[in-house]
């Protein structure tokens, strides 16, 4: 290749680039029209740049810009938050030298003193699983999946996992949390000072340690995260995020932006539409396939029970009370108790201190018996013996009346919890009448539990929405008649009035408003209730004097949208009773609602 | 000087300079609501395919923008003002495409992704007709994957992603005669891999 060739090369690259071009360009150019070669090269140069081009747009996939923005768009959101929040100072101000001196001297005393603490607070603490049923998986930080086994220790980082009909039980040092099937859960902190638990998918109960006042227990999950300290509650993802609670208190912080909200002892936080509301709590809540008989004694009072056999699946029995199969995990009021396992003929009992707020593992073995093997019973109770230090053996029998009534009583607790628990699943998937049903069978079977009371109210409330207005009435009546100071009788009085309207039973009705207005005098429904009562006293009473006050504080309570046919009915009320507001009256109906099927009537009576 | 918040509008092309750059970075360090939009709304398309280009990849290509302007809304308090904010936005996009190709063996994964034609003993002699049969994407994966870093990031920037010479020499923090001679021994290199170049091989 010629000198001349090279030129034109560097000069076809200098316009395809947008450089300085040579001072030479005509002959460059009378070159490259003569020559065959920089021609070829010229259409090699082109035909490469297309091919590239062609490259790039190969990776390129439709929508890649908003998609990516999409992700993009808590960052952005953090990043406001962050920067929007005024927190620099002007530069710095020699006069605030001495200033400095003090407080860096503070800071590195209080640094002296805290480090140890610190220290101690991130120390880590023990967490092992506890107990588990079906196939269940610990990933470790690395990630390899590993099958597993009771009494393994955890470690921050770790992913356990629970998959269709399988629980477990983690003990975090003194917290217990229960994971329910198809569960998803990483340890992200297992320190003396914080435990940290994401929950990535599924249900977890949390039974932390009222005692460990030094710890805080934070569950984070996708809508917000949980802060908790010596509660039992559940957190779960299910139905966009809830949060139960049964004993103690937990703070809520939303991820939504707004303040935190408190849970406390029998109250529900669900999200109902865009936001979260807190709610009564129908179901004291059950670690998962654990008895849990009393759990709605204090907590102080509850000690719990680890129970495990050699083989396992041993039927278990607490006070004569079955407990369910070995292994399992039981809360249990403190006290003295009698227990007794029963594996294929051979058993294995005695009696031991439940307390309060501390957890006793116990140990059976339950092998078949052979000529050169000591007595079962002797081998597990020296087991338990030197294990526990606790087992006593001498105590009187509790008076089996009082014993019998206890236990019938919490069998039939734990019994309704689980009843109602299953209702609400099919609450969940929307299968109202198979709720209704268990409900039904609940307060049939087991009247005299706490769960039932709730459960009346249930049924009114599905009776209801299903279109059975006398058997609706009639829960409601029940419900009122078992709590009527609980904290849905407010609530099942005012949909009593309603349905006693809806079925005419004016009579009733009018009794029925004038005890919600007496018991319930601040109470957010009122405007309804005047509503029902205008109606009652226009309609059946024919009395447009008593209904109109009624309406006025009834719209006054929803000043742009209020009720269409309210508005209507204080016009019509206005025209009956030849009222000089008729006109302005009539004029804003027709102003807020001028695609009423009133409208021909409102303008026919407001004419001049 | 601080510039009116009316006149900050994406849609108002970039081409105020510097100081439309500036007010746009204040707004964002203000935390104002919806400065981060602006800069995502006007940077994020030229970005996307800077990325692309470099990756080859549409999945790697969104990753390496999202990283992009997560480290970029983190750090907008070390844009200096001293270049356009597109400029140090091409920087932060480089060392990160650096480093995922670093973290990656993007090289296996292309050949393996990739199926490349075996080399033809055959030849034709006309360069027009190689350049055709080596459009396959995956030669042109292939002969870039050869190029040194530097000189494959200057000639994609330029010619993939449709960068200006002094727009690639400052995103790669050099002379504009420095990324001019790199495109030029880049192309040089490409043709001669894909045995496109006329003034060599024996071909005359």
């Amino acid at each position: 290749m010629n000198t001349l060739c090279e030129r034109t090369q560097a000069w076809l690259e200098a316009v395809q680039s947008e450089q300085e071009l040579p001072a030479d360009v005509d002959t460059l150019q009378a070159h490259l029209q003569s020559c065959e070669r920089c021609q070829a090269w010229q259409q090699a140069s082109q035909r490469l740049d297309l091919a590239v081009e062609r490259y790039t747009e190969q990776a390129l996939r439709e929508g890649a810009v908003a998609r990516v923005r999409a992700r993009l768009e808590p960052e952005f959101r953090r990043q406001s938050e962050r920067l929007a929040t005024p927190q620099r100072l002007s530069w710095f101000d020699w006069r605030w030298l001495s200033g400095l001196g003090v407080a860096a001297a503070a800071a590195a005393a209080a640094l002296m003193l805290y480090l140890p603490m610190l220290r101690e607070g991130r120390e880590p603490v023990a967490g092992w699983v506890l107990l588990r049923e079906g196939q269940v998986a610990v990933r470790q930080g690395a990630g390899t999946s590993a099958a597993h086994q009771e009494e393994r220790m955890l470690s921050s980082g770790d992913t356990i996992e629970t998959s269709d009909h399988s629980d477990m039980v983690l003990a975090l040092a003194s917290d217990r949390v229960a994971l329910a099937g198809n569960t998803r859960v990483q340890l992200q902190k297992l320190t003396r000072r914080e435990v940290v638990l994401q929950l990535k998918s599924g249900t977890v109960v949390i039974d932390a340690d009222p005692k460990a006042h030094q710890r805080r227990l934070r569950i984070e999950a996708e809508f917000g995260e949980v802060v908790v300290q010596g509660t039992l509650l559940s957190v779960s993802h299910a139905q966009g995020g809830s949060v139960s609670v049964t004993h103690g208190q937990v703070e809520v912080r939303l991820h939504d932006g707004s303040r935190p909200m408190r849970v406390g002892a029998g109250e529900r936080l669900r999200r109902e539409g865009s936001r979260f509301i807190v709610e009564p709590a129908l179901t004291p809540l059950v670690m998962p396939w654990t008895p849990a008989p009393d759990v709605t004694a204090p907590v102080e009072a509850l000690g719990w029970l680890v129970v495990t056999s050699e083989p396992v699946a041993a039927q278990f029995e607490i006070n004569g009370q079955p407990v369910g199969l070995t292994p399992l995990y039981v809360r249990w009021p403190a006290g003295h108790v009698s227990y007794r396992a029963v594996l294929e003929g051979q058993s294995d009992s005695g009696e031991l201190e439940v307390i309060a707020g501390q957890g006793t593992h116990l140990t059976l073995q339950l092998s078949q018996p052979s000529a050169a093997e000591p007595d079962t019973h002797v081998t597990a109770r020296s087991a338990l013996s030197s294990r526990l230090g606790k087992l006593r053996t001498d105590a009187a029998a509790p008076d089996c009346r009082t014993l019998a009534e206890r236990n019938m009583r919490l069998n039939q607790t734990a019994q309704a919890s689980r009843w109602v628990e299953a209702a609400e699943c099919y609450l969940a998937e929307r299968q109202e009448r198979q709720a209704l049903k268990l409900y039904q069978r609940l307060t049939k079977e087991l009247p005299r539990t706490e769960s039932a009371a709730n459960a009346w109210f249930e049924i009114g409330r599905l009776s209801e929405s299903l279109g059975n207005a006398s058997e609706a009435r009639a829960a409601f009546s029940h419900y009122l008649r078992a709590r009527p100071e609980g904290t849905l009788a407010g609530d099942a009085l005012f949909r009593l009035c309603r349905l006693n309207v809806s079925e005419k039973r004016f009579g009733e009705a009018r009794r029925c408003l004038s005890q919600y207005r007496r018991d319930y005098p601040g109470a957010s429904r009122l405007s309804e209730v005047a509503l029902i009562e205008a109606k009652i006293a226009k309609e059946v009473d024919e009395d447009c004097r008593a209904a109109l006050p009624l309406l006025e504080q009834y719209l006054a309570s929803r000043p742009s949208q209020g009720s269409e046919e309210a508005a209507f009915m204080r016009v019509d009320c206005l025209h009956t009773l030849a009222s000089p507001a008729l006109r302005e009256r009539g004029a804003e109906f027709l102003t807020h609602y001028p695609h009423s099927k009133y409208v021909d009537k409102v303008r026919a009576w407001i004419a001049p | 000087m601080r510039q009116p918040a009316e006149h900050l509008r994406p849609d108002a092309e970039p081409a105020s300079g510097l100081a439309f750059d500036q007010a746009l970075v204040a707004r964002c360090l203000r935390g104002e609501v919806g400065a981060f939009d602006d800069l995502y709304r006007l940077h994020a398309p030229k970005l996307l395919r800077a990325c692309a280009s470099l990756l080859g990849d549409a999945s790697e290509a969104e990753d390496a923008l999202q990283l992009t302007f997560e480290y970029a809304c983190a750090h907008l308090d070390r844009f200096r003002g001293e270049s356009r904010l597109s400029t140090w936005l091409y920087g932060v996009a480089l060392r990160i495409i650096l480093n995922q190709r670093r973290s990656r063996s993007r090289r296996q994964r292309l050949r393996d992704a990739v199926s490349v034609e075996a080399p033809q003993k055959r030849r034709p002699t006309d360069p027009e007709q190689k350049i055709v049969r080596h459009q396959a994407l995956g030669e042109v994966a292939h002969a870039l994957e050869k190029l040194q870093d530097n000189k494959r990031t200057a000639f994609m920037l330029h010619v993939g992603a449709g960068l200006k010479l002094q727009e690639v020499a400052q995103a790669m923090n050099a002379s504009v005669q420095t990324t001019f001679a790199r495109i030029k021994s880049a192309r040089a290199a490409l043709l001669s891999t894909l045995d496109a170049d006329p003034t060599k091989g024996g071909q005359r």
